[in-house]
């Protein structure tokens, strides 16, 4: 823990763990792909590349 | 305040999907092509040769290939090389969303496996044979193999390698037309020609881009 503030006495602010770091990170990346997967899936169903 | 953070973290991850599927577009969907074009490759040196004979109408030079000759959908039928672009690859038969993801389409006829309007009603024309040979291929999509040629002029060389012999047509010009100009889609003429169709400008389909060639040397 780590003091950040000292108007009405220290204000203490949790430290996140390398670990819930990396799932955030992890969760956005899923997100990220799921995001490609459903535009490939629907341009190839709904409105094919034609160019 | 946390809401917001997160919301901003939601939309990069999105915008990040966008662009994966933008690279998958423009670079993914040839991979599949190339493994397509080495199946194909594979598939048509397996092919035993086709008949054709040679005809003389009128002073023009032509060939006559075998009435037998009807590939399936999606199937090699020969293969073009444009030295000029560097371009090598099959041609498949047919030019519909499925065939194309292959490779180059050669027009068909309206046989069996094949749907209006993607084939001419009247009949088709190979490589070497009077009228007009029509070959559509994607600009910069599953490889892109007409990518460049809007580079192509007046005396430029294109090679269409067949079971039934070699034929060299000299480029004669080209033109940008609408997307449901159907003219060039007939392959009627009274000389052996060749039309190479394709998306135009890059990255749309808004246009089409036409280039048209006579045939200039034949070797059965």
């Amino acid at each position: 823990m780590s003091v950040i503030g000292s108007g009405d006495g220290p204000h203490f602010k949790k430290r996140r763990s390398w670990k819930s770091r990396l799932l955030e990170l992890l969760l956005w990346m899923a997100i990220a792909i799921a995001t490609a997967v459903i535009l490939v899936v629907l341009s190839e169903s709904l409105l094919p590349s034609n160019f | 305040m946390r809401v917001l953070r997160t919301l901003g973290k939601l939309l990069i991850s999105v915008g990040v999907g966008v662009l994966l599927f933008v690279a998958w577009t423009l670079w993914g969907t040839g991979l599949s092509t190339n493994r397509a074009q080495a199946s194909l490759e594979s598939d048509f040196g397996r092919q035993a040769p086709v008949d054709a004979r040679e005809l003389s109408r009128e002073g023009v030079q032509s060939v006559e290939v075998d009435d037998s000759f009807e590939p399936d959908p999606g199937e090699a039928v020969f293969r073009i090389v444009i030295p000029k672009i560097d371009v090598r690859a099959m041609v498949v038969e047919g030019v519909e969303t499925e065939h194309l993801r292959k490779g180059p389409g050669h027009y068909p006829d309206c046989r069996r496996g094949f749907n209006r309007p993607l084939c001419t009603t009247q009949e088709a024309v190979w490589p070497g044979e009077e009228g007009r040979v029509i070959i559509s291929g994607h600009r910069t999509t599953y490889g892109g193999p007409f990518y460049d040629i809007d580079r192509l002029r007046r005396g430029d060389e294109i090679q269409l390698e067949t079971k039934w012999g070699d034929f060299t047509y000299d480029v004669t010009g080209s033109e940008i037309v609408p997307p449901n100009a159907q003219d060039i889609a007939t392959p009627i003429s009274d000389k052996p020609e060749l039309v190479l169709t394709t998306c135009n400008p890059r990255f749309s389909a808004a246009e089409r881009l036409i280039v048209s060639a006579e045939l200039a040397e034949a070797s059965l």
